[in-house]
């Protein structure tokens, strides 16, 4: 149903576009994708199949959370050319048949759906961008012939093209090697997180909102089911260099799209923990609080400026727009973990998994990093009650949407009882 | 045995190119080159299990031929706006 919304809204869209206002058009896109998280929400726990398409729980969370992505983006966006929203829909259609899908191929046809357009989106802005996009391309074209390779091998050690079917020997070893490089590319996992720092900070704002939350929510759908049953060993040393490197270079960083590449590498990290320890409650919770809270620290510092964002510009903004400066400090704290928020639940969640499994070394490395980030995120958070002339002159529809997505920070923190029982389902 | 080991000679100087290359085009060019090294070890294996693979390598072609489209672009683009498609001179993002 997902699935027929996105593709004939995106279909339809395309065809209209030459046709109709782009402030129209904006309005139908954004049509489209609430209709489609709306059929998500209506059919939430009801598994779904057709041939190689699955919805199920896993599939029904991470579509949340991509849909979500989407939404703001398209929301944010100032443009008067109609081709941004409707890539931002194909890209959303991918994203949802990545989170679907156990067939490898079908997986590598919804990853190269989903990038291609993001490819075009990171040009969006010439000059900077264009070398942003090139290196995203370049990389992600060699994180999928990477994919490609560890399918055709997982084909020739199994005999099938279905993701989590069981196998022995080192031809099976080396197709989940390949396969896990392919998608950490993609999640931005260190050692492949080469690429994240120079397209953040070369993307336009909106475009890193869709790759930070979109983006990671359905790569991780897909290495949920390619390591599904029983996560190999070498994931433990992607999650023990992804929280050190990001945590660490995240600390000499001077401009705010940087600083939060270097912190999504980090937290990517901490969602790979929760994949390692193999509780699925934990890591859709922890992506849904991430993804409001990094998605709300983007959508401020889109309101700033759609361009770079040093730390000093962002000094007296709590001044300027009280609400915007509370709204980029609730974000920051929540990507700390401090209590009264969701993401505080995010980690501990993470955290009691991981002591749980017996993951001592990486929990203690965990921890620690985490103490770390506190310095960069304090100092983020708390530039906007600075002394300084920060400027910002935001619309009311993205004060809405961010004042929103604090309150559910919020929310999340004080009740997150309410949305586990929904993700345990999805689990 | 020997298409898979053509096929991993394939892959392994695809992914050789995309390290020494200094040009964005001929590192394209690389990445090309593994996606049919895997489409090789596709057909290869699908002497053993059947037509799956076949058609396995048939998509292939067709999203390697959209990314083609998509990848080119944007190197003609980045040439008209710089007049060099080498990738060292990429680097004024950093820090």
């Amino acid at each position: 149903m997902i699935l027929l919304v996105l593709s004939s809204f995106a279909v339809a869209l395309t065809l209209l576009g030459f046709f109709v206002s782009v402030p129209l058009f904006k309005r139908l896109t954004i049509l489209g994708l609430s209709l489609a998280l709306l059929s998500l929400l209506f059919t939430w726990g009801k598994p779904f199949a057709f041939g190689p398409y699955q919805v199920d729980g896993i599939s029904q969370v991470f579509t949340l959370l991509a849909l979500l992505g989407a939404l703001w983006t398209v929301g944010l966006v100032r443009t008067r050319r109609f081709e941004f929203y409707l890539l931002v829909l194909y890209a959303a259609l991918g994203m949802h048949l990545l989170a679907s899908t156990k067939n490898l191929i079908l997986m590598l046809v919804a990853l190269e759906a989903l990038s291609l357009p993001l490819y075009a989106l990171a040009t969006w802005r010439r000059g900077e961008g264009l070398e942003a996009a090139l290196k995203y391309f370049l990389l992600g074209a060699l994180a999928a012939a990477f994919f490609l390779y560890g399918t055709a091998l997982h084909y020739g050690a199994t005999g099938s093209l279905l993701a989590g079917t069981p196998g022995e020997g080192p031809l099976y070893a080396l197709a989940l090697g390949l396969l896990m490089v392919g998608l950490g590319f993609k999640v931005a996992l260190a050692p492949f997180h080469f690429w994240t720092p120079d397209v953040y900070q070369g993307s336009p704002t909106p475009v890193v909102l869709f790759m930070a939350t979109g983006v990671k929510a359905a790569a991780f759908a897909a290495l949920l089911r390619v390591v599904s049953p029983g996560a190999p060993e070498a994931l433990s040393l992607l999650i023990a260099l992804s929280v050190l490197i990001g945590n660490l270079a995240a600390l000499a960083q001077k401009e705010a799209k940087r600083l939060l590449a270097y912190s999504s590498i980090a937290h990517a990290g901490y969602m790979a923990l929760a994949l390692y320890t193999g509780n699925l409650q934990a890591l859709g919770f922890y992506l849904l609080t991430y993804v409001l809270a990094t998605g709300l620290a983007f959508a401020v510092l889109s309101e700033v400026s759609p361009d770079r964002v040093p730390l000093d510009h962002l000094k007296g903004l709590f001044h300027r727009d009280p609400l915007l400066g509370l709204a980029l400090f609730v974000a920051a704290l929540s990507l700390l973990g401090l209590p009264p928020l969701g993401g505080f639940w995010g980690k501990y969640l993470v955290f009691t998994e991981a002591a749980r499994v017996g993951q001592w070394g990486l929990l203690v490395l965990a921890l620690l990093t985490s103490v770390v980030s506190a310095y960069y995120y304090l100092a983020l958070g708390l530039s906007v009650f600075q002394k300084g002339e920060a400027v910002a002159a935001p619309r009311p529809l993205a004060r809405g949407i961010a004042l929103l997505a604090a309150l559910a920070l919020l929310f999340l923190g004080f009740l997150p009882g309410i949305v586990l029982p929904a993700l345990a389902q999805g689990g | 045995m020997s298409y898979l080991y053509a096929s991993a000679l394939l892959f392994a100087l695809g992914v050789y190119g995309v390290l020494t290359r200094r040009t964005a085009i001929l590192v394209f060019l690389s990445i090309e080159l593994m996606l049919n090294a895997a489409n090789l070890s596709l057909v290869g294996f699908a002497r053993a299990f059947g037509l799956e693979g076949q058609v396995a390598a048939l998509m292939v072609i067709a999203i390697a031929a959209a990314e083609v489209a998509v990848g080119l672009g944007l190197i003609v683009a980045i040439f008209r706006h710089r007049e060099s498609t080498a990738v060292d001179d990429l680097s004024e993002l950093r820090g």
